[in-house]
């Protein structure tokens, strides 16, 4: 189980949805809801002048793509650019009802990101998505 | 012209001596010629108003005319024949003068004899004869070039015209004698000048060279217009020496260009802005939807208890995904525009017919219909194969869904090989429609005309996208309790040999 993960979507629904999810799959110890991409910008500032410790710093963050404010894009350029060292540990899932496919096609380009899932999530997914490749190592520790 | 022997010889000399003398050696050379003698330049005109001449044989110094003025005057005359001038030897030096005035020869009466004489004449008639010729030619050229609709200009090798064709000076607007080119202050569009420099010099530097473009120029008028040219490199052509300039006029169609293009960009825009404003539709459907989904999923059904509460949420769950598959179908219907030809393959009836009727298997035995097919004379089509299979499926299930309950099922799938590609059918004797009705309407978005339930009114919308995603076409024709028959064209099609 993680520690922490963080879940940045615009609509309340969704996030007491996936908090749900993630508590019935047992994914995570706690999940911090952000309503769009600058909250959690700020999150992340705050971290750095306070020092933060590791248990801070979220294993996955699952992102929405369409956000007012900062969306989902411009959320993971701005983590590159100010939180380099950080946000390399930092898995990123996408979920989102996009269709675009060049959106699909970002994704697979970003070398954070490890999946994109597309809206609703599922209990199933949250299931398979533990034993992905690039989380399985963190998540057998811990269950 | 007569032969040599049977000349018709004019001889204006009023010195009777004279006209003996040389109408002697005429026999001598031309035994049979006819001679005809005037004393008087006016008689000698009467006679070449009257009969025809081959040569005429022209004293200098008539009672009624002298030199100059008497070559002028018979020049003058329509289809004058050679003239040879008679001179005495004294007035030798009229006698040269005298071919710059257009005559064939001079001959000193003193130095006449009939071989002289005769060599002389076989001589001017002949050299007469390739003059007018060469003459006509030219006239024929130079009409072919003042007639033509492309302007014509010879360009020295500074760029400058020295010489235009009338067409040329209709064009450009400036009269023919007006010194204008390339170096012409403000004559070639700002944006153009470098371009037709470089493009003159490359033309100039190169023998024989020839280089398109088009280029604006100002006319008189201070309108700008559009040249569409062709330079000649001739320089070294001794005949024409110069660089020859080809060109019309291609305003009105690069106006049309512009437009078109103008045009074209808005539509491109207004395009993209909506393909943009449906990804952004079909988002905010969609992140509503996917809650309802998701809530669903997590409802735990068997802590339900009370019975009208899971009904409820039963037929919330049977809505929520009709709503689903709407917006998916939806979806499907926008993607197939950005579809292009690059995914086109050649793709057998055959094949696709078996794999979809093995999907639609179950149905097929449910409804109890047969399928017969007939691909033998155009076994194959080039297309998109999903949407093949796309077509397949829907025209299959569309027949399934509205087979007669009156009869027993018979689907007929053919193709041909028509004028212009591929022809495909699928007949049916299902309950048919009434096309006086429906009309066109049958291909439209959530056109539906039958109160089947499983029907969602887009099927047909999807099959007709595809094929004119691709360039094809469908139509259908229907009669009500006989049948439907739905025929699709592909073209676009590989000719093979």
């Amino acid at each position: 189980m993680h520690n922490l993960i963080f879940s940045i979507d615009d609509d309340r629904v969704t996030q007491m949805l996936n908090q749900m999810i993630f508590g019935r799959t047992a994914f995570a110890k706690k999940c911090l809801p952000f309503m769009n991409g600058e909250e959690a910008i700020k999150y992340f500032q705050q971290l750095n002048e306070t020092d933060g410790t590791p248990d801070n710093i979220p294993a996955v963050i699952f992102l929405d793509l369409n956000m007012p404010v900062i969306g989902g894009w411009e959320f993971l350029e701005k983590m590159e650019e100010k939180f380099t060292h950080q946000f390399t540990e930092i898995k990123v899932v996408i979920l989102s009802s996009s269709v675009n496919p060049e959106e699909k096609k970002r994704a697979d380009d970003d070398p954070n990101v490890i999946e994109f899932l597309k809206k609703p999530l599922t209990l199933e997914m949250i299931n398979e998505l533990k034993h992905h490749p690039k989380l399985t190592g963190e998540f057998s520790k811990a269950s | 012209m007569a032969t040599p022997n049977k000349l018709q010889v004019l001889i204006i000399e009023d010195n009777e001596g004279d006209f003996i003398l040389v109408a002697d050696y005429l026999s001598e050379a031309f035994p049979l010629a006819n001679i005809i003698h005037s004393s008087y330049l006016s008689e000698g005109i009467t006679v070449l108003k009257q009969q025809p001449i081959d040569i005429i044989l022209l004293d200098l110094i008539l009672p009624d005319s002298k030199g100059e003025q008497s070559i002028n005057q018979l020049k003058a005359l329509p289809g004058i024949p050679p003239v040879i001038v008679l001179t005495g030897f004294a007035d030798k030096e009229t006698g040269i003068n005298s071919l710059k005035l257009g005559v064939q020869d001079y001959l000193v009466k003193d130095d006449i004899n009939g071989a002289v004489l005769q060599k002389s004449i076989l001589y001017s008639i002949e050299r007469d004869r390739i003059q007018g010729q060469m003459a006509e030619s030219e006239k024929r050229f130079r009409s072919l070039i003042e007639n033509s609709t492309d302007g014509l200009a010879l360009l020295n090798k500074a760029g400058d015209i020295i010489e235009m064709s009338n067409t040329a000076s209709k064009i450009l607007g400036y009269p023919a004698t007006e010194i204008i080119g390339i170096n012409t202050p403000g004559f070639l569009h700002p944006e153009e000048i470098r371009k037709v420099f470089k493009l003159f010099s490359a033309v100039v530097s190169e023998t024989n060279k020839v280089l398109d473009a088009d280029f604006r120029v100002l006319n008189p008028q201070g309108e700008y217009i559009w040249l569409e040219t062709n330079f000649h490199n001739l320089l070294h052509d001794t005949a024409v020496n110069a660089v020859v300039l080809n060109f019309r006029d291609i305003t009105s169609r690069k106006k049309n260009e512009e437009e078109k293009k103008q045009l074209i960009s808005e539509l491109t825009k207004s395009n993209a802005e909506l393909k943009q404003y449906t990804y952004i539709t079909s988002h905010n459907l969609r992140a509503p939807l996917t809650n309802l989904i998701s809530i669903i999923n997590l409802i735990e059904w068997d802590k339900i208890t009370d019975e009208n509460t899971r009904i409820l949420l039963e037929a919330f769950k049977e809505s929520t995904f009709q709503l689903n598959d709407t917006l998916n179908d939806l979806m499907e219907a926008i993607l197939i525009r950005k579809s292009d030809s690059s995914k086109q393959t050649e793709l057998l009836f055959s094949d696709m017919n078996d794999k979809v009727t093995r999907s639609l298997n179950s149905l097929i035995e449910q409804s109890n219909a047969t399928i017969t097919s007939n691909f033998v004379s155009a076994p194959t089509v080039l297309f998109d194969a999903v949407y093949l299979e796309s077509i397949f499926t829907n025209l299959i299930s569309n027949a399934l869904k509205y087979a007669s309950p009156e009869r027993r099922l018979q689907i007929n799938i053919e193709s041909c090989k028509v004028e212009d590609g591929i022809e495909l059918t699928f007949a049916d004797n299902g309950i048919g429609m009434d096309m006086a009705v429906i009309k066109e309407r049958i291909f439209g978005l959530h056109q539906r005309f039958h109160t089947n339930s499983d029907s969602k009114g887009i099927g047909l919308y999807l099959v007709q996208s595809q094929m004119n995603a691709l360039g094809g076409s469908i139509k259908v024709a229907s009669n009500i309790n006989v049948g439907t028959t739905f025929t699709l064209n592909f073209k676009n099609q590989p000719v093979y040999a």
